[in-house]
């Protein structure tokens, strides 16, 4: 019933394509240009775009380089223009008007690809080298390469001053993006998401609680898909997204059909997951009341396996000069690190595009996804019943094994039995989404472009959790059942008008103004029940609950941008967006954001050319300066809102105690940057610099007020942070033969956002992080906070006595006392960076290797702190005082002592390495494919670090914007290893 | 195509206009004030007799959700009851230990001290709203008249609270920064609430459509007003008017708030659910042999506190629906003995004290054993620690009868949260 729609709008489509591609072209006198276009080294560059500058006339060029172009009604002057990603495009004006002609074409590289066309910053084709602010772009290729199903999690390392954390291992589990780190304190840090035109949400719903991590939304998009993607950072060059762009914006391109005869690409990969660390067990052969221990126990063997991973992926691709697709589908599969989870997730995207007259272009994006994750709880903020918690909180000389005769598993020491959960309890997700998109594309001359846009996410995120009747949770024997949906659809509608000015002398004028419209709703819907009926799987029980809530927003949004540029020498960017959204107060509806961008080429001046000689090849200076802003949280926080208050069996209302505000305004930042880019040697090395400096105002908080007005707090925009960092992308060639090539790539950045001001009340503490993670003016959003030990003016630990608990040997001898609280650590990375290498030999083996590190970044390791816990005592430590190494009684002191368990958390991990061989012609003939090659990959091979616990890069607070670092029984990230097959028909 | 602006920014309506043509917002409505359908709205609930009637609902919730600190607080205070364990830190402060190094001190940032105040100036809000919003919609006379009583008792209720805590209090809420007025302000305050509730009520008695659809079932409103006007006329001092009160109510009658599944009591949850309070022991140890209430009150079995005390538990409390007495014939019979007393009618007040004894099997006090006012008014106050257990006016009590320094503290201090937003607020005592 429900496709019914789909169905019907495909059939009239199709029948409609049919006809227009059989209308008979006419013939007039024509041109028709023919060549190849190649690399330095005389190779062959397939899928390079050749076109008629200022026209739509084109083609690509086929695997060998060559092209065909066909002119129906050559209109002089006409300029022959040849891209190809990752060189600089070409001109060749043609002086013939019909006949045949060869043009051939050696490009040259563009190392830091300043040529490339990207959109995002000006919703206009700009070249890079025109913007005032640094955007990035990833090619598709690096994405589906990379070994990991989630879009956001294989954008790791690539991208300089965007740090990438998979925060749980976790089959679909999620991921954070952070641009130039955090710009809030209460809202999500994660950038706004949008494919193909179309905003999609990237939600980490909670629905039901795993006991913290959650999977992000954006992993329903398939790695195979991706054209590229650009990412812009800040508001200096997000200024154009308004109200939403505060944590940058992440704009992903779907592959599109091209003309020409049918392109088929099917790849497949298998592989495996596994653990990468395992932590030591107490193996002492007595017990805390000295009696012998018969056996010890490690569960980490029962609750961790290796999971087998596949991926099937099929691209269609083709259509003729009027009409093209893309049609692409993709099986994944996935099984979990820890038993009984795994993922399966089911991709098909179609891509249409249609030229209906010359001026006027249709283009649809149409994907659904539908995957389902068996969960297992992990963590434990608020749920602590998981697996990986309860490994923790059993003491290792327990059998938790079940009873070999009646099968029933132990209860556990103080929430569950891993080995039962393991066996009994579920917690499924299922995911059903479509998107899709539609764009209309109008020249009505040349110089005049109107686009229409309209986009549609809807999604249905069912999460379950289901607890039997007699389960091994001693406040669980009668079972829990929940069920949780969350129904979202989001809609965008985008009109972007461009003017092109008739050129005067070398001046250029471009003006654009647009319009974007939002709505968004989120209705979740929650049943839960307790004492379960018995052999029922759903939620029936004798105890129930349901309750349901609605998130509704509009944004209407509005820009005007004008650009100005003197040759190659010099473009000036100004523009202002507002928004209007109906979650802002009424007072504050109406908000404005400018930019300005400014790049300067100073190798368009002579002066500097002769200065800078052959060393520097290209120098750009640019810069920018941009405002953007973050909406409220809830829809309706502006409103003085009337709650459910019941009196007795008697229904009511009264006032929330948190008083509505209708001065509620976006949160706001305002970001300026500089930088260069600048190629030298020939370019065989490119160097791209960005400082940026950001202050984020506005920050919405709630703010105590006077309690005697019957209120007790507002949301009030009282917050204040400061942020500046660099960023770095150095590229070299160094070696460029035909037999042998090898490129490096570097990626650093820095960051150091600190709290400038909070609300009135001072420094507080967040939900749901054990009251160790804080915000306090002056010091870094959600620093850890806690009781250190106590020492001397030597600074030595001492005891409450005031002696050294350490002997001169280095004995521990002594209790050590608690000393006062202080901030202990830092988990937000004060730099990361990245190291990739890239050879070639004889074109056909290609190896390539990533390193990624994080520095200046403290972990709280809160597994160790439950591992020494004597009532726990797994870990190997604790051993220490059974077996009378330390005093007794040293752990059960030590765990309060929060310092002990901040970590330096840096680690720098071997993210990717990938073996490609190309197969060799005669072999590619025999499958009749026109290439192919194998790829043999490893992603999270090997990490070094000082941190103790499983992974240092796994979060238990999930996606949470402010509770990072916080390792506590986070499923760690799986070393993975595939190997694939790509073939190309 | 539809645009609708239900409710236009004032100043941007004609920019929204154009701005929703120019965004060919096609799909959907323009409109940018988009209902909660979460919650009612300010003008849904002020300005609609349902509105009205639900908060009339509501208020008598936000009573029954207050028990929990406004019993609590003064029972810690007044060595009524005892915290079962030291880490309940922000509880135990309340409490006076017999182990001086047990006392925490009892700060302005304590939760419960905010808790406490808030809950009950939540209750003057509401009813506040009731009081300003009742002339503007139609609702049957009697309806009216029993909301607008309502509204004036819980108000003086929160009044005669608040001021048995703290030193003064504002009574006048309508901005953020109130002025304080002292004790015999605010509980003459609630006295003038209550004679506006009754002469309202006498006036226009209360429709059935109130009785039975907005009066919580368990309270008879008349009696309630005229015996919480016994109750705050007695804690103001005027005796005689606290007399007559007390005689106004008949016989059997009495009021009490019924819980329900979906409004837990309070009560249970801190006393029985969470373990937090017990009674102290003394009131077991000291008890008289015989007496019927004790059994029903607490627990047999001692146990050690943290700092010195000991407790032992509270059997009342022991669901989550078990209702809780607004006030009790036994109250009223107290308060007439005391007032009596302390007019130096002794006689009558002898027979009403002794009436409440013998009612929980205890024999009657012969007229030597009770022989002067003050034997008379320590056995009022003896036979109050047993009568009113967990009512909330032990701390009161303590005062009336002479006791004050016995209790934790003479008064609370001010919440911070108080003294950041309202430079009115007095310094903490």
């Amino acid at each position: 019933m429900l496709m019914m729609p789909f169905r019907e709008f495909f059939r009239v489509a199709f029948a409609g394509l049919l006809t227009v591609v059989a209308f008979p072209a006419l013939l007039h006198a024509q041109l028709t240009v023919s060549g190849r276009v190649t690399d330095e080294t005389g190779r062959g560059l397939p899928s390079a775009s050749v076109l008629i500058d200022g026209t739509r006339i084109g083609t690509v060029t086929e695997e060998d380089g060559s092209y065909r172009l066909v002119v129906a009604e050559p209109a002089p002057p006409l300029v022959l223009l040849i891209r190809a990603f990752g060189y600089k495009p070409q001109r060749f004006p043609l002086s013939a008007t019909t006949g045949p002609v060869t043009q051939n074409a050696q490009l040259v590289r563009d190392i830091l690809n300043l040529s490339q066309l990207v959109i995002t910053a000006t919703r206009v084709e700009t070249e890079r080298a025109s913007l005032g602010a640094a955007l990035a772009t990833v090619e598709g290729s690096n994405i589906a390469n990379a070994g990991v199903p989630q879009v956001d999690a294989a954008l790791a390392g690539k991208v300089p001053g965007a740090l990438v954390q998979l925060n749980s291992g976790t089959p679909g589990g999620g991921s954070s993006v952070r641009l130039r780190g955090l710009s809030t304190i209460s809202r999500s840090a994660e950038p706004l998401y949008i494919v193909d035109g179309v905003i999609v949400d990237n939600g980490s719903s909670q629905l039901v609680d795993l006991g913290g991590n959650t999977s992000n939304r954006i992993a329903d998009l398939d790695p195979n898909d991706i054209e590229r993607v650009e990412i812009v950072k800040g508001a200096a060059a997000a200024a154009l997204y308004g109200s939403r762009a505060n944590n940058g914006v992440v704009q992903i391109f779907t592959k599109r059909g091209r003309a020409g005869a049918l392109r088929v690409n099917v790849r497949t990969s298998v592989g495996q997951d596994d653990l990468e660390t395992r932590l030591p067990v107490n193996q002492a052969s007595v017990n805390a009341a000295g009696a012998p221990v018969a056996q010890r126990f490690d569960y980490q063997d029962q609750i961790f396996q290796t999971g087998l991973t596949s991926n099937t992926s099929v691209g269609l691709s083709g259509g003729d000069n009027n009409t093209q697709f893309y049609l692409g589908g993709s099986v994944q599969t996935q099984e979990g690190i820890v038993r009984t989870t795994d993922y399966l997730r089911q991709n098909i995207r179609l891509n249409l595009d249609r030229q209906i007259a010359p001026w006027l272009k249709l283009s649809t994006s149409t994907a659904y996804v539908t995957s389902r994750a068996n969960r297992q709880a992990s963590g434990g903020l608020v749920n602590n019943r998981g697996v990986l918690t309860n490994f923790l909180f059993n003491s290792n000389d327990r059998n938790l094994f079940a009873d070999p005769v009646t099968g029933v598993f132990p209860l556990g020491q103080l929430a569950s039995n891993p080995l039962e959960v393991l066996a009994n309890w579920k917690a499924p997700q299922e995911i059903s989404r479509f998107t899709g998109g539609l764009q209309l594309n109008a020249t009505p001359f040349e110089a005049l472009s109107i686009d229409y846009r309209v986009g549609i996410d809807n999604y249905t995120d069912a999460q379950s959790s289901f607890v039997p009747r007699g389960s091994s949770a001693p406040d669980l024997q009668g079972g829990l059942a929940i069920s949780a949906n969350l129904r979202a659809r989001l809609l965008n509608q985008d009109v972007d008008v461009t003017y092109r000015w008739p050129t005067f002398g070398n001046w250029r004028f471009v003006s654009g103004v647009g319009s974007n419209y939002q709505q968004q709703k989120f209705n979740s819907t929650l049943a839960r029940a307790e004492n379960l009926a018995l052999l029922v799987n759903t939620v029936q029980g004798s105890t129930q609950f349901a309750s349901q809530s609605i998130d509704e927003r509009r944004i209407i949004g509005f820009y005007g941008q004008q650009q100005l540029a003197y040759g190659n020498l010099l473009t000036l960017t100004a523009a202002v967006r507002s928004d209007a959204s109906s979650a802002f107060g009424e007072d504050e509806r109406q908000q404005y954001f400018p930019k300005f961008g400014a790049s300067l080429d100073l190798t368009e001046v002579e002066g500097f050319r002769n200065f800078a000689g052959s060393l520097v090849n290209r120098l750009r200076i640019r810069g920018g300066l941009g405002y953007s802003g973050e909406q409220p949280p809830g829809s309706f926080d502006r409103l003085s809102n009337y709650v459910f208050e019941p009196a007795g069996s008697l229904s009511g209302v009264v006032n929330s105690t948190r008083q509505g505000n209708e001065g509620l305004r976006p949160e706001r930042a305002r970001e300026t940057e500089f930088g260069f880019d600048a190629e030298l040697f020939n370019g065989r090395v490119g160097i791209e610099y960005t400082r940026f400096d950001r202050s984020v105002t506005d920050l919405i908080l709630p703010q105590t007020v006077t309690p005697s007005s019957g209120f007790t707090e507002q949301l009030t925009n009282v917050g204040s942070l400061e942020n500046s960092g660099n960023e770095v992308l150095l590229r070299s060639f160094n070696v460029q033969r035909e037999a042998f090539s090898w490129s490096t790539t570097v990626t650093y950045a820095t960051n150091n956002p600190v709290v400038t001001q909070v609300a009135s009340g001072g420094a507080f503490f967040i939900p749901e992080s054990f009251n160790i993670i804080r915000v306090a003016a002056g010091q870094a959003p959600g620093h850890f906070w806690g009781t250190t030990y106590r020492r001397n003016d030597a600074g030595q630990i001492i005891n409450a006595a005031g002696a050294p608990i350490e002997d001169a040997n280095g004995n521990i001898t002594g209790i050590p006392a608690i000393g006062p609280a202080a901030v202990l650590g830092n988990p937000n990375p004060k730099n990361y960076w990245s190291v990739t290498n890239e050879f070639t030999v004889k074109r056909s083996l290609a190896l390539r290797v990533q390193l990624d590190g994080v520095g200046g970044v403290d972990l709280f390791n809160f597994d160790r702190r439950v591992l020494e816990t004597p009532f726990f005592g797994v870990g190997a430590a604790y051993a220490d005082e059974l077996e009378g190494r330390v005093p007794r009684g040293y752990f059960a002191a030590r765990r309060s002592i929060f310092e002990e368990y901040i970590e330096d958390g840096s680690f720098v991990k071997l993210r990717e390495i990938a073996l490609t061989w190309t197969l060799p012609g005669s072999f590619v003939e025999q499958l009749r494919a026109r290439n192919a090659s194998i790829t043999i990959s490893g992603r999270n091979l090997n990490t070094w670090t000082d941190y103790t616990g499983w992974d240092p890069e796994t979060n238990t607070g999930g996606q949470r914007t402010v509770v990072r670092g916080f390792g506590f029984a986070a499923v760690p990230i799986p070393r993975s290893i595939a190997f694939s097959v790509n073939l190309n028909y | 195509m539809t645009t609708t602006f239900a409710r236009p920014a004032r100043r941007s309506a004609l920019a929204m206009g154009m701005m929703c043509v120019a965004s060919g917002a096609l799909l959907a409505g323009c409109n940018l004030d988009i209902a909660n359908p979460n919650a009612a709205t300010e003008v849904n609930v002020l300005t609609t007799p349902a509105g009205v009637r639900a908060l009339a609902v509501g208020l008598q919730g936000r009573w029954g959700n207050a028990r929990g600190d406004a019993v609590w607080i003064p029972g810690l205070v007044a060595n009524e009851l005892g915290v079962t364990n030291g880490s309940l830190a922000p509880q135990r402060a309340f409490q006076n230990f017999p182990d001086a190094g047990a006392l925490t001190p009892l700060e302005d940032v304590n939760v419960d001290v905010l808790n406490f105040w808030s809950r009950h100036y939540q209750i003057v809000r509401t009813a506040d709203e009731l009081l300003a919003s009742i002339e503007g919609v139609t609702l049957a006379p009697g309806t009216a008249s029993g909301i607008r009583a309502l509204a004036f008792t819980m108000k003086a209720y929160a009044f005669g609270t608040l001021a048995e805590a703290w030193q003064q209090i504002p009574v006048d809420i309508t901005g953020l920064q109130s002025t304080f007025v002292d004790r015999a302000t605010a509980l003459n305050t609630a006295l003038d609430l209550l004679s506006q509730a009754r002469q309202t009520l006498d006036a226009t008695p209360a429709s059935s459509e109130f009785n039975s659809q907005l009066l919580t079932p368990g309270v008879d409103l008349p009696n309630l007003v005229r015996a919480w006007q016994a109750r705050y006329a007695l804690n103001a001092g005027r005796n005689d008017q606290a007399l007559a009160f007390a005689n106004d109510v008949p016989a059997g009658a009495t009021s009490e708030y019924r819980y329900a599944t979906a409004d837990q009591s309070p009560l249970w949850s801190v006393f029985t659910g969470l373990r937090y309070f017990a009674a102290q022991a003394s009131l077991r140890t000291e008890a008289e042999a015989g007496d019927t209430r004790v059994a029903r009150l607490f627990g047999p079995t001692p146990q050690p506190s943290f700092g010195g005390s000991s407790i032992v538990p509270v059997l009342i409390f022991a669901t989550q629906t078990e209702a809780y007495p607004m006030f009790t014939q036994d109250e009223l019979t107290l308060i007439r003995a005391e007032a009596l007393a302390r007019l130096n009618r002794l006689g009558e007040a002898r027979t009403s004290v002794n009436a409440v004894r013998v009612a929980a099997g205890l024999d009657a006090r012969s007229e030597a054993q009770l022989a002067t006012q003050a034997a008379v008014l320590t056995e009022v106050a003896r036979q109050r620690r047993y009568s009113l257990f967990a009512s909330g006016l032990a701390w009161a009590d303590l005062r009336r009868f002479g006791n004050a320094s016995q209790a934790r503290v003479n008064w609370l201090p001010y919440p911070l949260n108080e003294r950041s937003g309202n430079p009115n607020t007095p310094p903490n005592p």
